[in-house]
């Protein structure tokens, strides 16, 4: 059972990603949050608790209150309490280079990927 | 009388030998008596005397004989005294006649004529004496003796006589002779006489000629000389002219006359080097060359003049075209000069005080030009000075923009002794960069905005459309009525998010187009106090307080709906940010800032006591599209966005301090 959290705050497409994954492989937990702060401040209440971490996680970048930029600071500031590295997929619907480029130079960004997610794509990181 | 040099130098010269051959000629005179009455003396004079003596002497001899022979008949005796009488006599006789020729004195002749008469009166009576007493035996004979003694008796009478005259001749010989000797010592002491007498001449004219050459050659020779070599050194005083008429006056002369020459070609230089290019002049001959070198010497100067002023009044002329003036520090005296177009252009009258202090006090200081550490950077480094710096002119005047270039000149110990350079009005130029300058920073601004807003755009679009395209899939799909009818309903929100963002797009592309806006005078309290009556259910919720401070009779310049819209949406957004934690107080101010002497804008402030911003770490963002920082369910990211754009596009700026909880002011520039 895989766990999948999903950081974005347009909640139509958080129903739309959750129904594919769940097409796909129906043994997955997936956790919804609206922006990074929501996400960070889950993720620092099992890491205090010991508790797993999430297998990947599917971050937007334009969000308000934390953004994703943000979010991956807060990440690189703590990087020393994660073992290993949260597994990150950069999930954006911006066609600004500068955040393609960003996140491509981004050592905690396993992969850039484009709005809407190909299905094959999808399958992919799932079945990783 | 009118004689050159050379003439009174030779008469000088005859002189001279006159005398030596005139004294010489009586030395040779003295001389030649000298040694002829010497010699006379020698020759005659002294030898008769001589002869004479001798002479005398026989007589005696001739007595003693005569009486012997009277007495004692001895042949012996006779014999010696014939030998007198015959041999010696006649001989010193022949030598006196001589002699005698050669007298000069009348007297001594006579005397002699007298003296020989008596002579041979007594030889006679000898001779008579020796023949009576021929022979020994006559002795016996007393006639005879008788006869002889008589004789004798005559003989001695005649030799006494004679005596008499003998000593009367000797006498005068003598006479003669000491006088001759006198003569002699005379003609000696002649000579001396001469001989001093001719060389006191020779140098007393010697000396005289020495020293009429001395005053009348020499004295001026050398005086035309030190006239000449001053002439070589280049200094020339005048000449007084002299009244002669030999070389030398005429040398003076020329030379005064040279000199004079030279004083008109001075006078013509100093004319010329004071720039009087028109002073009368004449050349001295046809072949002056001094004068011709000067005159063409004056035609170039006059030419170069005339160029150099009519260059100097084109680069006046351009100078003043292109507002340029230059100046000039003496960094000891700190005195400043400048030209007419400086001054003009610096506004300095007349009686302004050209010193550097007061100079520099018109720099107007900006915090980011520090011009006195330029200046002393320059100095230090021995760089060239160039700032551009606003001044503000003592007339009162709007301030300029100077760009002034700045060169030091140095001493031989290194130290800057001399600034000089040119400054410019700029400030046309400059007010251009400066508009240009924020133009372009808006240009920038909004560009950036601009593009972050197409790609948030694009972001938004692409979202719903993604979305509704996955939910349109579905739809498909799916085979389930119920599920069917749950998608649509999504898609209908999708939909819906869809149009929003479109709104959202149309609002903000409204405002990327100032030209379409109009602008009327608009009285700032009423439109605030509107938005307060707008927002007064939320006031009452949040239980605020506003302050306005603005005055009631302010009016400006803008678009009416979007100074509803600036001002609903900032008071609206000091409510919406408020803290929990004590009342929201909101104070509105407008200020006047001046911008110069003429023009003004207004500063209106929105201070509130709400969340505030971390600026450090969202200041950047505060006023991006889609960027919202409090967590508020109902912001959008949209507000200070279209707000600042607004401001913008009415020429305006919008700037903001803010501290986390401590509260927010939005400052508002409205031009």
């Amino acid at each position: 059972m895989k766990t999948i959290y999903i950081i974005d705050d347009d909640n139509l497409y958080q129903l739309l990603l959750k129904r594919s994954i769940e097409k796909l492989n129906p043994a997955t937990k997936i956790v919804p949050f609206k922006n990074g702060a929501e996400a960070w401040e889950y993720i620092e209440e099992r890491l205090a608790m010991g508790q797993a971490m999430p297998d990947f996680l599917l971050l937007d970048i334009n969000m308000p209150v934390m953004d994703g930029w943000q979010f991956l600071e807060v990440l690189q500031q703590k990087k020393e309490q994660f073992d290993p590295m949260l597994c990150i997929y950069m999930i954006s619907s911006s066609i600004d280079q500068n955040d393609r480029s960003a996140a491509m130079g981004n050592p905690l960004i396993r992969q850039y990927i484009s709005k809407p997610v190909p299905v094959d794509v999808l399958t992919k990181i799932i079945h990783e | 009388m009118k004689l050159g040099i050379a003439s009174k130098l030779a008469t000088t010269y005859i002189a001279i030998i006159i005398t030596t051959l005139f004294s010489g000629a009586f030395c040779f005179y003295v001389f030649e008596n000298n040694h002829k009455a010497n010699e006379y003396m020698r020759q005659v004079t002294i030898p008769s005397l001589e002869y004479i003596k001798e002479m005398k002497g026989l007589f005696p001899q001739i007595k003693k004989l005569s009486g012997s022979i009277v007495f004692v008949a001895n042949k012996k005796e006779k014999e010696k005294l014939s030998e007198l009488l015959f041999e010696k006599y006649p001989e010193l006789n022949i030598e006196i006649e001589k002699n005698a020729q050669l007298w000069k004195n009348e007297e001594e002749l006579q005397q002699l004529a007298e003296i020989k008469k008596l002579n041979n009166l007594v030889l006679a009576s000898a001779a008579k004496i020796s023949l009576i007493m021929n022979t020994e035996e006559d002795i016996m004979n007393d006639s005879l003796v008788d006869a002889a003694s008589n004789l004798y008796d005559s003989l001695s009478y005649y030799i006494k006589e004679n005596n008499t005259h003998y000593k009367n001749i000797i006498d005068t010989k003598n006479k003669n002779l000491n006088a001759q000797i006198n003569t002699l010592n005379a003609l000696h002491n002649y000579l001396y006489v001469a001989l001093i007498g001719a060389t006191l001449i020779i140098i007393l004219v010697s000396s005289l000629s020495m020293r009429y050459s001395n005053r009348q050659i020499v004295k001026p020779i050398l005086a035309l000389n030190n006239t000449i070599l001053e002439m070589a050194t280049g200094e020339v005083s005048t000449l007084a002219s002299l009244q002669r008429a030999d070389e030398i006056g005429q040398i003076h002369n020329a030379i005064g006359k040279l000199i004079d020459g030279l004083m008109l070609k001075i006078q013509f230089a100093e004319q010329i080097g004071a720039g009087h290019y028109n002073s009368e002049f004449h050349l001295l001959s046809y072949n002056d060359k001094l004068g011709i070198a000067l005159l063409s010497m004056r035609n170039n100067l006059k030419q170069s003049t005339e160029k150099l002023k009519e260059s100097e009044r084109r680069l006046q002329e351009a100078q003043k075209l292109a507002k340029l003036g230059n100046f000039y520090i003496d960094l000891k005296t700190l005195h400043f000069q400048s030209s007419a177009n400086l001054d003009e252009i610096l506004g300095l009258s007349a009686d302004f005080n050209k010193r550097l202090p007061s100079i520099s006090e018109l720099i107007i200081s900006d915090k980011d030009t520090d011009i006195e550490q330029k200046y002393n950077d320059a100095l230090s480094n021995r760089k060239q000075f160039a700032e551009q710096f606003l001044i503000k002119r003592p007339d009162n005047l709007q301030p300029i923009w100077i760009s002034a270039n700045g060169e030091f000149r140095y001493n031989e110990q290194g130290e800057a002794i001399v600034m000089f350079g040119s400054a410019q009005d700029i400030t046309e130029s400059k007010q251009l960069e400066l508009d240009l300058n924020s133009s372009i920073k808006i240009a920038e601004e909004q560009n950036k905005r601009l593009l972050n807003f197409s790609y948030i755009v694009s972001h938004n679009l692409r979202m719903h459309t993604v979305n509704i395209q996955s939910l349109l899939e579905l739809i498909e799909e799916t085979e389930d009525e119920q599920e069917r009818k749950e998608i649509t309903g999504l898609l209908i929100t999708a939909s819906n998010l869809l149009s929003e963002t479109m709104l959202h797009l149309n609002e903000v592309v409204n405002i990327q187009n100032p030209l379409l806006l109009e602008s009327s005078k608009q009285n700032l309290y009423s439109y605030i106090r509107n938005v307060i009556y707008i927002l007064d259910t939320q006031i009452k919720k949040k239980n605020a307080v506003i302050n306005t401070l603005v005055a009631e009779d302010i009016e400006i310049n803008y678009n009416p709906a979007y100074l509803d819209s600036i001002l609903l949406n900032l008071i609206s957004n000091a409510l919406k940010y408020s803290s929990p934690d004590r009342q929201p107080n909101i104070t509105i101010d407008c200020k006047a800032l001046p911008v110069n002497a003429e023009r003004h804008q207004w500063a209106l402030t929105i201070k509130d006591n709400g969340l505030g911003i971390d600026m450090t770490k969202n200041g950047h963002k505060l006023f991006g599209m889609y960027k919202t920082f409090h967590g508020n369910a109902d912001a959008k990211g949209i507000g200070l966005f279209i707000t600042k754009n607004q401001i913008e596009s009415m020429g305006g700026s919008i700037s903001v301090e803010s501290a986390p909880n401590e509260g927010t002011t939005f400052i508002i520039k409205i031009a």
